[in-house]
């Protein structure tokens, strides 16, 4: 026996390293890769164009940059409470579906990651614009005259980000809603509670968690939405990774640009650890960072 | 409060698998009605048609005359205790038992005496602002008693409750159960595949099989006057000895079976010999001796095994091909000189507790 247990510890100790080695490696090329960049993104921010805080003091100056911050903030906001809404419409759906109907549903929301934010942002404009298909439709059946403007403003940006975060938002939500235990709902009925009070005393609060992790989840992903408001808000709703992109390749104001990427990590970063702190739901979405 | 429930030809199909054949059952005011079968006989089909979470497929359910087929789950005011308690884990305890209150309306401060009482009843007042989760099992199981029982329901159901819990836990509950039972005198219907459970708290026990009663009776009388060969079987242990014919003379049965002529009885008045039958012997009635006993019944044979398990040995003895298990009184085997393994011995056993038993299919 004492013979053997130095091998055996020896040898728990090499998978130890070898597990060990399979995080580091990453975390390396994460390092290097990433948090430099963004290092390096923090530290332009109050270089260029010359060492001080006069880029953040722009932030509380600048007309411009308010209304592009408020921009940014409003379009997130909706298009978070429509796609939460959405979401959880379909994942209520999807949880009381027959388990091979539930796996074909499932199968079209995951389908939708196939296609890029690229093509479906001009798809979104296709169908969208003045002779678009809604509209050809509306005006076919005489429901209206004039053509709606549903694309090239903030209605535009706002479907088109929703289509693209529903899938983000309804598997953490159903996931979530798969966990909860049925029977506390017939215990619900049982008890005297009719089903339109079994669903909000019993399945919704049961749901918030999940519910949590996809608020956040869709809202730091719309903070920093670029490719689908870029092209549906047709330069009118510019949101703030746009105007980034603008002083990065057009008007050249790195300082300006990197002092706002810096803004948004940081809320972003904020908001993760104030919702997973009162949520206890941060987990896998706490290190997502934004983008698209 | 107590109301008596009846049921007309209540059935079950999903397809075509038959859960429950249209069944006749009427359920007294406050008694202690235990529903036992295998998994699979339709128990737990029984209890959720009488909650109103299974909609029978023929017949219909009566409170007290009034016809509740057809009345949700909610508006049925039964208590229910769920296998696993399905206690709201958002909600404290408080809060968990407050919830059929609240669904009848009542405001916290209104209910909050009933819900104290039925805390105090469970001796769960330590315990009303923890959470679910930070209980014990048999603590839960309490929380889920009090809760089914604050609004004084007409009638308490109870699927499997002490299924989830230890050995030792479970008879203490089954007793605090039978206690409470006699305390609130609300009508308990009360569903477990576990004999004992049944036998130790029930004023009547219905066995169940395939989605059919067998037989509902009192405990000792399911126990000593089965009717059919699966009863006597389930409930306890029976010695099975097939018949391959009978003659009867003025109720008193002559059975021919591979041990002989057996002399034995109908389990009640009034009924045939059945075309499948056979001979249903509880082990503890038989006695053993090694010289020819003076019972109505004898078969000689040799002990295969002998286990003791304290109170009692129990045998396994080998009479013309048939095994037959054998229960004697520890004291008696100590007093009964020779009796190994391996030693020849005499059966003898009586007429009267030696039953005639339809057979489907004997379990053992």
């Amino acid at each position: 026996m004492t013979a053997v247990a130095p091998k055996t510890a020896s040898g728990a100790g090499r998978t130890d390293r070898f597990y060990l080695l399979m995080i580091v490696l990453p975390c390396a090329f994460l390092a290097l890769l990433y948090f430099l960049p963004v290092l390096n993104v923090l530290v332009l921010s109050v270089t260029e164009p010359q060492p001080g805080i006069q880029n953040y003091q722009m932030l509380a100056e600048s007309g411009a940059l308010h209304r592009i911050l408020l921009n940014t903030l409003r379009v997130s906001l909706s298009t978070t409470a429509l796609t939460l809404l959405l979401g959880y419409m379909f994942s209520l759906g999807i949880n009381s579906m027959a388990p091979r109907t539930r796996t074909v549903a499932l199968f079209v929301v995951l389908a939708s990651f196939w296609i890029s934010a690229l093509i479906r942002a001009y798809a979104w404009v296709a169908i969208l614009q003045p002779n678009g298909l809604i509209n050809q439709l509306l005006m076919g059946i005489g429901l209206i005259d004039t053509p709606l403007i549903l694309v090239r403003n903030e209605l535009g940006v706002i479907i088109g980000m929703v289509h693209y975060m529903l899938p983000y938002a309804i598997l953490p939500i159903y996931a979530n809603m798969a966990g909860i235990d049925r029977s506390l709902l017939r215990a619900s009925r049982a008890l005297g509670a009719n089903r339109w009070r079994t669903f909000w005393w019993v399945f919704f609060p049961q749901s918030l968690p999940g519910l949590a992790g996809s608020g956040i989840l869709v809202m730091i992903f719309s903070l920093g939405f670029y490719i689908t408001p870029a092209i549906l808000g047709g330069g009118r709703v510019v949101m703030i990774a746009e105007y980034i992109s603008i002083q990065i390749s057009e008007t050249l104001r790195w300082g300006v640009a990197t002092m706002l990427a810096t803004v948004l990590v940081m809320v972003v970063v904020a908001l993760t650890i104030w919702m997973s702190r009162y949520l206890k739901v941060g987990g896998g979405l706490a290190s997502k960072g934004g983008k698209s | 409060m107590k109301k008596s429930l009846t049921f007309n030809g209540v059935g079950k199909t999903y397809g075509r698998t038959v859960a429950l054949r249209p069944t006749d059952l009427e359920i007294k005011a406050g008694e202690f009605l235990t529903l036992l079968g295998p998994s699979g006989s339709g128990k737990t089909t029984l209890l959720m048609a009488l909650a109103g979470f299974v909609q029978p497929s023929s017949g219909s359910i009566l409170l007290d005359g009034q016809d509740i087929t057809n009345i949700p789950p909610e508006a049925r005011n039964f208590g229910v205790v769920f296998q696993g308690y399905a206690l709201f884990p958002h909600l404290t305890v408080w809060e968990n038992v407050y919830f059929p209150l609240r669904a009848r309306n009542l405001g916290r401060a209104k209910a909050r005496e009933a819900v104290d009482d039925a805390l105090a009843l469970m001796e769960l007042k330590p315990y009303a602002d923890r959470m679910p989760a930070a209980l014990s099992g048999g603590q839960q199981q309490r929380v889920a008693l009090a809760r089914a029982l604050v609004f004084k329901p007409e009638l308490l159901l109870l699927d499997e409750p002490l299924s989830a819990l230890d050995k030792s836990l479970r008879k203490t509950l089954q007793t605090e159960l039978k206690e409470l039972h006699r305390k609130v005198g609300t009508t308990f219907v009360y569903v477990t595949h576990d004999q004992e459970e049944a036998l130790s708290m029930s004023d009547r026990i219905a066995i169940l099989r395939a989605g059919e009663i067998q037989q509902i009776a009192s405990a000792d009388a399911l126990y000593w006057r089965p009717e059919t060969a699966f009863v006597a079987g389930f409930l306890g242990r029976s010695n099975f000895v097939p018949m391959s014919g009978a003659t009867v003379d003025a109720g008193a049965v002559t059975a021919l079976t591979v041990l002989g002529p057996i002399k034995a009885q109908l389990p009640r008045d009034g009924v045939d010999v059945p075309r499948d039958a056979c001979i249903a012997v509880r082990p503890e009635r038989i006695a053993v001796s090694r010289q020819e006993p003076a019972h109505q019944n004898r078969v000689q044979g040799r002990v295969v095994s002998l286990t003791f398990f304290g109170t009692h040995v129990e045998l396994d003895v080998e009479a013309r091909g048939t095994l037959l298990n054998v229960h004697v009184p520890a004291v008696q085997a100590a007093q009964e000189p020779g009796l190994a393994e391996g030693a020849e011995v005499w059966l003898g056993w009586d007429a009267d507790v030696s039953l005639v038993l339809p057979q489907e299919t004997a379990a053992a």
